[in-house]
């Protein structure tokens, strides 16, 4: 669900959707959430002085609240 | 001269009547109104519908002002500027699919809506407004709408990537946007009261852009007060200072 909800924004956004890969990981109070766009499209993801990542991690709270987990995002480069 | 002021007239989209309108008329897009009289597949006045939009198109008439860099082609050239009405209804239509993606994504049971009024408006530098209606949308809103601003800002660059411009486009949820900029004009104009009788500066809590924006607007044609913001990132507020 969340996975899903990173993988429809981070598409949405890049010129390159074929290369977004989204892989999750438990942790001790959550989950994080690794994100690999084109090195191209770190930008479109990021925002300048990451201003979109910022806006995309609210969005993924938002969901998470839904859900009562605590979620992280990470934003890797391919 | 051309005698012709006004013309009305129906293509398949709001767009390519606009442009055989400023054809028949010899006029650039800059020296008309434009009003949509009905969109393709709404229902005309005895209850028909076409696939064909109905526009009125009206000379000015004074010319427009002077601005730079305001020919068609330049226009539309720029990622950041005001949207044609065609722009409009297209933004309008992208936009609420998109959003109605993400609330799904986001595990939401909720609708959108267009606002049509925040489609068909003149006013070229108003947002086109979409409504968010359903149970348990608090968490949308967040504090100080701070959920609402990041939904927004990934909605617009999810529109521009379609539309290839900036689209301005506003979300809303149950009336909150309103509600907060009349909250927000009267705080200022109450502040604006205690400054100009104590003759000193008063400090807002810190706010987001948009808001600030507001408070900004609502102060700025009182000349017993000037108003600045101070601070960085999260941490900027707004200052109101009596005039000298």
């Amino acid at each position: 669900m969340l996975e899903d909800l990173v993988e429809f924004v981070a598409k949405s956004l890049v010129e390159n959707p074929d290369a977004v890969v989204v892989e999750s990981e438990e942790t001790g109070r959550g989950v994080t959430y690794y994100l690999t766009v084109d090195p191209k499209d770190m930008g479109k993801v990021i925002g300048r002085q990451g201003k979109i990542a910022r806006a995309f991690r609210t969005l993924l709270s938002v969901a998470a609240t839904r859900e009562g987990v605590r979620a992280n995002l990470e934003i890797r480069e391919a | 001269m051309n005698s012709i002021r006004s013309v009305e007239i129906s293509a398949t989209t709001v767009d390519e009547a606009i442009d055989l309108a400023l054809d028949q008329l010899g006029l650039s897009i800059d020296d008309v109104e434009v009003e949509v009289l009905r969109q393709p597949d709404e229902p005309d006045e005895h209850g028909f519908v076409t696939d064909e939009a109905l526009i009125s198109v009206s000379a000015r008439s004074a010319p427009a002002p002077q601005r730079p860099a305001r020919g068609r082609g330049a226009q539309r050239s720029g990622s950041r500027r005001e949207l044609t009405p065609g722009e409009r209804m297209h933004v309008s239509q992208v936009g609420q699919e998109a959003l109605s993606d993400l609330l799904h994504h986001l595990g939401l049971i909720a609708s959108s809506r267009v606002d049509p009024a925040s489609v068909t408006t003149t006013q070229t530098d108003a947002p086109v407004v979409l409504e968010v209606e359903g149970e348990d949308l608090g968490v949308l809103i967040g504090k100080r709408g701070e959920n609402l601003d990041a939904l927004q800002y990934i909605l617009n660059l999810m529109v521009q990537k379609w539309v290839g411009i900036w689209p301005n486009v506003s979300v809303d949820v149950a009336g909150y946007r309103a509600r907060r900029e009349e909250v927000l004009e009267q705080l200022a104009k109450r502040m604006v009261r205690r400054v100009v009788e104590t003759q000193q500066p008063f400090t807002f809590e810190p706010m987001p852009p948009r808001e600030r924006r507001i408070v900004h607007l609502a102060i700025q044609d009182d000349d017993r007060v000037v108003t600045e913001s101070l601070g960085e990132g999260d941490e900027r507020r707004v200052v109101i200072y009596p005039a000298e």
